[in-house]
Parts: C-alpha cells; sequence; structure tokens
C-alpha cells in the first residue's frame, strides 16, 4: 500500500471518527432522557402523560422512517443554521445525529422497559419521587441495556456516516466511493472496508464488555 | 385478645374504613374491594387471608396507597392517606415499609446499598445511613453478605434483606405482601421466626397477606378472612381456627388440620346406630383445657372403654388445640356420664358417627 493511500485512510478514518464521535455522543446525551420520557409518559407509569408521549412518540417514528439519505439533503437548511454551512465534516455531524437521536432513544426505551415494574412499586412504597425512581432505578436497573442500545447507535452511525460523502462529509465510505468505485481503485475499497471491519469490531466488543461489566444480574455466586 | 403482644390493646395504627376498589375492565368495572372496614393494634401481627383473587393484594395496597381505593378512609398514625398531597404521601410512606413476594431488591445495588436505598430516597446523610444499615444487617444475619450482589443471594437471603430494607425507614408498621410464597417451607419458617423476633422486639406492627393458613397460625394475632372483595370472618387466630364459622375460613383450616376420619376408620362407618355398632366419640381439646389429662379419668374414672382411632395435636399462638377421636366399646353405661364429665371441663364432645363394633366391651 502506497504511502499516499496509508495517509488518505488515516484521513478519513479521523473524520469518520470525529463524525460518530460527535453524532454518538449527542445521541446518548439527547436520546437517554427521550427513550427516559417516552417511557415514563406511557400509560400506567410514573409520569403519564399520553399527549406528550403520542407527540414524541410520532416524531420519533417520522424521523425513523425518514431515509438517511433523504433526511441529509431535506434539512439543508437546519444544518446551514446551525454550523453556517451545509457542506464538509460539520455539516454532516447535524443530520447524522438527527438520525442516531430517535433511533438511541427507541433502542433505551425498550431497555428501560424491561425494568421490573416491581422495582418501581417498591421505590414508590418507599416514598420515591418519579425523579428518584428515574434516576435510582430505571436508569441504574437499565445501564447494561443502554450501553448495548448506544453500542449498536455507534454502529449504525459508522454505516450512516458512509453516505456523509453526499454532504462532502469525507470518512471512509467517502474515500471508498470515490476512490475505489469512481477511480476505479479496488484496492482502496478493499482497505476502506477492512478498517471499517475492524472498526465496527472494535467498537461492539468494547461496547459488549462495558455492558457485561457493568450487568450484575449475571454475577457469579463465587465471586464476592 | 388472646396473646399479649407488646402493646397490644393500645390505639389502632391502621384504621380502614368502607374501603371500596373497583378496577375498570373491558366486561365492565369490577369490585375488588366491597366495604371492607378493619383496625390494626399497635404492636400485633395481623394476617389476612383469602384466596387468589380475594382482593388481599389490592387491600393491603391499598394501606400505603399503592392503590387508591374507589372510595373509603385510610388512617395510618393518625393521617388520613387518601387526603394527602404527593409529597405529604411521600413523606409518610417514608413510615410504612413493604415486603414483596419477589423481594424486588435492585440487581444493580449490593446488599448493603439495597438497604440503604429508603434512607437514600429520604435524603439521610451517608454517615446516618450507615448508622441505620450496619444494625439492621446485624439483625437479619447478613453482615458477612453486605458486599454480595442480590444474585449473589438465595431466595430467603434475597427476603432478609428485602425486610432489612422496609426496616430501614424506622417504620411504624411493615406490610407484608405474599413474603413467603415464593419460598421453600424451611425458608419459610426462618423468615416467619425473623417477622415474629422483630415485631417482639422492636414493638413493630406487622400486616401480613397470605393464602396460606399455616403463616398467619404461626405467627399472627389476628386475622381476617377475605372473599370476592369482602370480609367474611376476623378474630383473634385462635378463635378463627379452633371454631371457623365462615365456609371459606373452614376450608383455610382444613387445608391445614386434617381432623377428618382417616379412610379406614371411614370405610366403617355405619349407616345408622344399631345393636351391632359402637359410637365415634370426637374429644376437642381447646386452651388450658387441653392439658388436664382427660382421658385418663374417663377410662379409669367412668370406666370408658375406649379404642383410640385417631388424634392430632397442633399448636396455634403457643396453645395447644387438639382433636381425638375414639371407639367407645362400652357406650350404654359409660356414654352418657363421659359427655357430661368432658363438658364440665370445658371440653367439646361430640358423637360423630358410628362404626360396626369389631369388638364387645370387655364384661
Amino acid at each position: 500500500m502506497s504511502p499516499q493511500l496509508v495517509a488518505l485512510l488515516l484521513d478519513a478514518l479521523k473524520e469518520t471518527a470525529v463524525m460518530v464521535a460527535v453524532s454518538g455522543a449527542l445521541a446518548a446525551i439527547v436520546g437517554i432522557p427521550l427513550g427516559v420520557i417516552l417511557v415514563t409518559t406511557a400509560r400506567g407509569h410514573i409520569l403519564q402523560n399520553l399527549a406528550v408521549n403520542r407527540v414524541l412518540g410520532a416524531i420519533v417514528n417520522a424521523t425513523r422512517s425518514t431515509p438517511f439519505i433523504i433526511l441529509m439533503v431535506a434539512i439543508i437548511p437546519l444544518t446551514r443554521m446551525i454550523v453556517g454551512t451545509s457542506i464538509g465534516t460539520a455539516a454532516a455531524i447535524v443530520p447524522l445525529s438527527i438520525a442516531a437521536i430517535p433511533f438511541a432513544a427507541r433502542l433505551v426505551e425498550t431497555s428501560l422497559r424491561e425494568v421490573d415494574h416491581g422495582l418501581i412499586e417498591a421505590a414508590q412504597a418507599m416514598g420515591a419521587s418519579p425523579y428518584q425512581i428515574i434516576a435510582k432505578v430505571l436508569l441504574p436497573e437499565a445501564w447494561p441495556g443502554i450501553v448495548a442500545s448506544l453500542t449498536i447507535t455507534l454502529v449504525s452511525l459508522i454505516g450512516y456516516s458512509a453516505m456523509a460523502g453526499a454532504v462532502g462529509g469525507g470518512g471512509l465510505g467517502d474515500l471508498g466511493i470515490r476512490y475505489g468505485y469512481q477511480r476505479f481503485q479496488p484496492e482502496v475499497m478493499l482497505a476502506v472496508v477492512v478498517v471499517l471491519i475492524v472498526l465496527v469490531q472494535a467498537v461492539q466488543t468494547s461496547g459488549d464488555l462495558l455492558a457485561r461489566k457493568l450487568n450484575k444480574r449475571n454475577i457469579s455466586k463465587e465471586k464476592a | 385478645m388472646s396473646h399479649p403482644s407488646p402493646q397490644a390493646g393500645s390505639q389502632p395504627v391502621i384504621r380502614l374504613t368502607d374501603i371500596v376498589k373497583v378496577f375498570p375492565s373491558k366486561a365492565g368495572p369490577s369490585t375488588v374491594l366491597d366495604g371492607i372496614s378493619l383496625t390494626v393494634d399497635r404492636g400485633e401481627i395481623f394476617g389476612i387471608i383469602g384466596r387468589s383473587g380475594a382482593g388481599k393484594s389490592t387491600l393491603v395496597r391499598c394501606i400505603n396507597m399503592l392503590e387508591r381505593p374507589t372510595s373509603g378512609s385510610v388512617v395510618v398514625d393518625g393521617q388520613e392517606m387518601t387526603a394527602l398531597s404527593d409529597a405529604a404521601l411521600r413523606k409518610a410512606r417514608h413510615r410504612i415499609g413493604m415486603v414483596f413476594q419477589h423481594f424486588n431488591l435492585l440487581s444493580s445495588r449490593t446488599v448493603y446499598d439495597n438497604v440503604a436505598f429508603p434512607l437514600e430516597i429520604a435524603g439521610r446523610s451517608r454517615e446516618d445511613i450507615r448508622k441505620a444499615v450496619e444494625p439492621l444487617l446485624d439483625i437479619v444475619g447478613l453482615t458477612d453478605k453486605r458486599d454480595r450482589y442480590p444474585a449473589q443471594l438465595s431466595g430467603g437471603q434475597k427476603q432478609r434483606v428485602g425486610i432489612a430494607r422496609a426496616l430501614a425507614g424506622d417504620p411504624s408498621v411493615l406490610l407484608c405482601d405474599e413474603a413467603t410464597s415464593a419460598l421453600d417451607p424451611e425458608t419459610t419458617q426462618s423468615i416467619l421466626a425473623l417477622l415474629k423476633d422483630i415485631n417482639r422486639r422492636l414493638g413493630l406492627t406487622i400486616v401480613l397477606i397470605t393464602h396460606e393458613m399455616a403463616v398467619v397460625k404461626e405467627i399472627a394475632d389476628t386475622v381476617v378472612v377475605l372473599d370476592a372483595g369482602r370480609i367474611v370472618e376476623q378474630g383473634p387466630v385462635f378463635d378463627v381456627f379452633t371454631a371457623p364459622r365462615s365456609e371459606v375460613a373452614q376450608s383455610f383450616v382444613g387445608d391445614l388440620l386434617n381432623h377428618d376420619l382417616p379412610a379406614p376408620v371411614a370405610a366403617r362407618l355405619a349407616a345408622a346406630p344399631g345393636a351391632d355398632t359402637n359410637p365415634l366419640l370426637r374429644i376437642t381439646f381447646t386452651g388450658p383445657a387441653a392439658n388436664t389429662p382427660v382421658l385418663g379419668e374417663l377410662i379409669a374414672g367412668k370406666g370408658l372403654q375406649a379404642n383410640i382411632l385417631h388424634g392430632s395435636i397442633d399448636y396455634i399462638q403457643d396453645k395447644p388445640h387438639g382433636v381425638l377421636t375414639v371407639e367407645v366399646l362400652n357406650a350404654a353405661e359409660t356414654l352418657a356420664p363421659a359427655l357430661e364429665y368432658l363438658s364440665a371441663h370445658g371440653l367439646k364432645g361430640e358423637i360423630v358417627g358410628h362404626v360396626a363394633a369389631t369388638r364387645r366391651a370387655a364384661a
């Protein structure tokens, strides 16, 4: 592999890493609270509010059903408003985040829903407020599931980020298409795919490890 | 009262008046609790027993407002619970401990942190929490397991954590919702012994709901029998146990005490008394009279010739309750004076049937 190619790959990897890390962080920061609201405002839950629940649910569904490539183009005015430009890595982060937030929120919602209702009831019987139930029961108990959800979100973001080339976002996918496909350099395409495989593998493995470490439900009886 | 509890007989700690709970359902509203009124005295162990679907779980949840009654009044420790604001209700709940059938421990917290949980919620300092949790772990015998997670404990240990946690807020009442139903018989005994010990040592009022008469018999002072959302019987456990009036209570007692005739004796039952039958005399021993040597007196003093067919003795609230069934071989001469003697000593003697005689009385 030529040194130029290596330099190209490194640059592209850096761009992908920035896009995935920033939009992943935003997905966590906004998606976790959104997931909490989706769960707790549902019927029979601690902050039941069906109007809020339905409106948020509809927004989440609408965002999730829009194909990413269309979403990216459709929100160009918003992107320009937020980052001042509609082209480049920073510009790609806006649609990536907007796609990842509802995705993460739904997964987080599922993890939170799996917390045994008996635990919520026990906390209520002790006089816990809704806020305390969220902070001390729902989130800590669902933490392994939330970590797994965020891992899936990151992996999906790596895939979505390949489309960022459409708005000049750069990144590995963009490199693969431009050099590998448009310039007939299959070895670049291959290198990109290999790097992506390693990247996804690394993210998934560390996510699994962290989730397992946080999960005290299967902790063995021998370990003190 | 049948049993001397530490502070029994003083003011009621819980008073429920005309509790009605109606749940909406697809088939129309269903009334789960239909006008329940009861009072629980301070320091007593109060059992609520019923078959599944009788409404007992809903009833106990009405005490701490996990279920809000459709109508009626719930007074705990002098506070009308139905009238409290959300914030005041949370505060009141700090003083009502609850133990659950499935323990409901936080899997992400250690034993120590689970017991500390209600204190954290109440906003107590770390030092306060330590001072409260350590003695509680000692009471339930889990000091050496304080850093374990619930997944590393047995069912009985988990329920001990549940009990310690329920005691952490220094409650005036402990509500137990089928606290032993998920445990094996041996563990059930140890948990019941723990609850009894806590009741005696701390003078803590305990309300426990169960579908097992054995649990009520083991530790309760007073029992309420619930059926289809109504109270069908209530009173001191010993009374309900030895003389159940309602059909439901009788079936609960029957589950536990098998005072029916054993099959081989039942097979010998005659349709009607006749020349070649002997009467079956059933003597029921209850309370202090159970300790008098009645049978000896009947045989030696009254000349009764008896063939013992079946007998059993149970201890309820540490008081003996026994039943003895004998075939009287020389009924003609001795039965009437024997029955007279029994009633004079406050014991119940009744003729429950006649069996074909296998032997006549010795001359």
